[in-house]
């Protein structure tokens, strides 16, 4: 063993020497642009079995969307926005106030959680967040739908949407379940002349930075011992060939 | 050997070769009875195929409000670890919790129970041994996943499919889809590399209500 321990201890140095180096992080799949994901929830108390999911790739001020949803009221349109610049986040129950004797939730109770419009998702044409934002003609209908567009975003559109603090809003709810807007909840909060079902948020998803790669989920540490073990054994078994080697040419040059 | 004395040169290669061999043996055998060697997933799943997906249920139960997971438990596999949130790398990955005891929700994704895709990582082992996924290649489908909110409240997963994507070709775009419906995703890593000193490849775990 005397003999042994050195040549154990060469081997297990070698092993170790390797072992620092360590391999750089993988690079991302780095398309240069920013991926987010959206998960579209029922907004609480608006009577919503509906939901849906969002992705958006934003380059620069180029935002290409997909956005699909299920379970809304069929045969009507949805008006759907970007909502910016509060805490990016879907307002909660309690958030709900009654209307025309209802407790419901319309777009400005919201507004404290998503905020204001950044960016309206038409289906074609203007996309502003003034002039577009209850084109009704112009937004995806029906119960399920898949929409999806490039389209130009503001500047400050684009911060929020790079800072995880953008929001998904899907309109257009049937509160009392009679399949059509009516004014059960009286006019909407945001145009007098239309029903507040045709407005009041339906779908809510905070948009938030999709990961990229695989994860780093492990340092060898179950691996190491092992491996330092197998290869000082193997390393020894070598060691031991050798010496008999040399005992068999001193045998022969006996 | 017939004949054979030990004594002079002979005796002393002799020896030597004899304590090599019996280091080496001792080596091995410390190797083949350590229990330190990870549970793997299925085979079926280890060449980059997955195992055939269940369709995720439709539910139409109501999703939970947020509140973020703090503990995960599988019982079936004897692994149970407190959740911190964790955010994303410089890279754009998934970061790891600091403590390698603890998984990581990531705090980008829904809480379970939530409508979405949770996403919840973890290290197979530190640099000194086992990590909070440890036991997580000795899963199997169907077996049940508890995840306990902040709220109280636990939210039961079962394991619907696993797959294991080398490092170099992930398919983020599927494993990190946001989901309709509540889904858990579990990651870690898998599949050794001895040359390189480091895992080849993330082992996917996918639950449903």
């Amino acid at each position: 063993m005397q003999k042994a321990t050195p040549a154990a201890i060469a081997v297990l140095t070698v092993i170790a020497g390797g072992t620092a180096l360590a391999p750089a992080a993988l690079a991302a799949d780095e398309t240069g642009g920013n991926s987010l994901h959206a998960t579209l929830s029922p907004v609480p108390t608006n009577k919503v079995t509906g939901s849906g999911t969002a992705t958006v790739h934003l380059q620069g001020h180029e935002a290409t969307i997909t956005i699909k949803t299920q379970g809304l009221l069929a045969d009507a349109p949805h008006a759907q926005h970007f909502h910016i610049g509060a805490k990016g986040q879907c307002p909660p129950a309690s958030a709900a106030k009654k209307h025309n004797g209802s407790l419901s939730m319309n777009t400005t109770d919201g507004l404290p959680f998503y905020g204001k419009i950044g960016a309206s998702l038409t289906t074609t044409g203007d996309t502003s967040a003034s002039h577009a934002a209850l084109a009704v003609d112009r937004f995806p209908k029906g119960a399920s739908y898949t929409y999806h567009r490039t389209l130009t975003v503001d500047e400050e559109t684009a911060t929020s949407l790079r800072s995880d603090n953008a929001v998904v809003v899907v309109h257009g709810i049937d509160y009392n379940g009679n399949g059509k807007y009516d004014n059960n909840l009286g006019p909407s909060d945001l145009d007098a002349t239309l029903p507040s079902e045709a407005t009041n948020p339906a779908l809510c998803g905070p948009l938030k930075t999709a990961p990229a790669g695989a994860v780093a989920g492990g340092m060898g540490g179950t691996q190491d011992g092992d491996t330092m073990a197998l290869t000082a054994a193997g390393g020894l078994l070598v060691a031991a060939g050798g010496v008999m080697y040399l005992r068999r040419r001193g045998i022969r040059q006996n | 050997m017939n004949g054979f004395r030990p004594r002079g040169r002979r005796s002393v290669h002799t020896a030597t070769a004899i304590a090599f061999t019996t280091t080496a043996l001792a080596l091995l055998a410390e190797v083949a009875l350590s229990p330190s060697a990870p549970p793997a997933p299925p085979e079926s799943v280890l060449a980059g195929r997955s195992d055939p997906s269940r369709e995720p249920p439709q539910g139409s139960a109501q999703p939970l409000p947020a509140s973020r997971p703090e503990h995960i438990d599988i019982p079936e596999v004897g692994l149970s670890a407190k959740i911190v949130p964790v955010g994303t790398t410089a890279d754009g990955a998934i970061a790891m919790p600091k403590d390698a005891d603890r998984a990581g929700w990531y705090n980008g994704s829904p809480t379970p129970g939530e409508y979405g895709n949770t996403l919840v990582v973890g290290h197979l082992d530190s640099a000194n041994g086992p990590a909070a996924f440890y036991r997580l290649g000795a899963l199997r489908k169907g077996d049940r996943i508890s995840l306990t909110r902040q709220d109280g409240t636990r939210v039961g997963f079962t394991v619907t499919r696993m797959a294991v994507h080398p490092k170099g070709d992930f398919p983020s775009r599927s494993v990190y889809a946001p989901t309709s419906q509540p889904q858990l995703t579990l990651i870690t890593c898998a599949d050794w590399d001895d040359s390189q000193q480091r895992y080849r490849a993330n082992l996917v775990v996918t639950g449903h209500l």
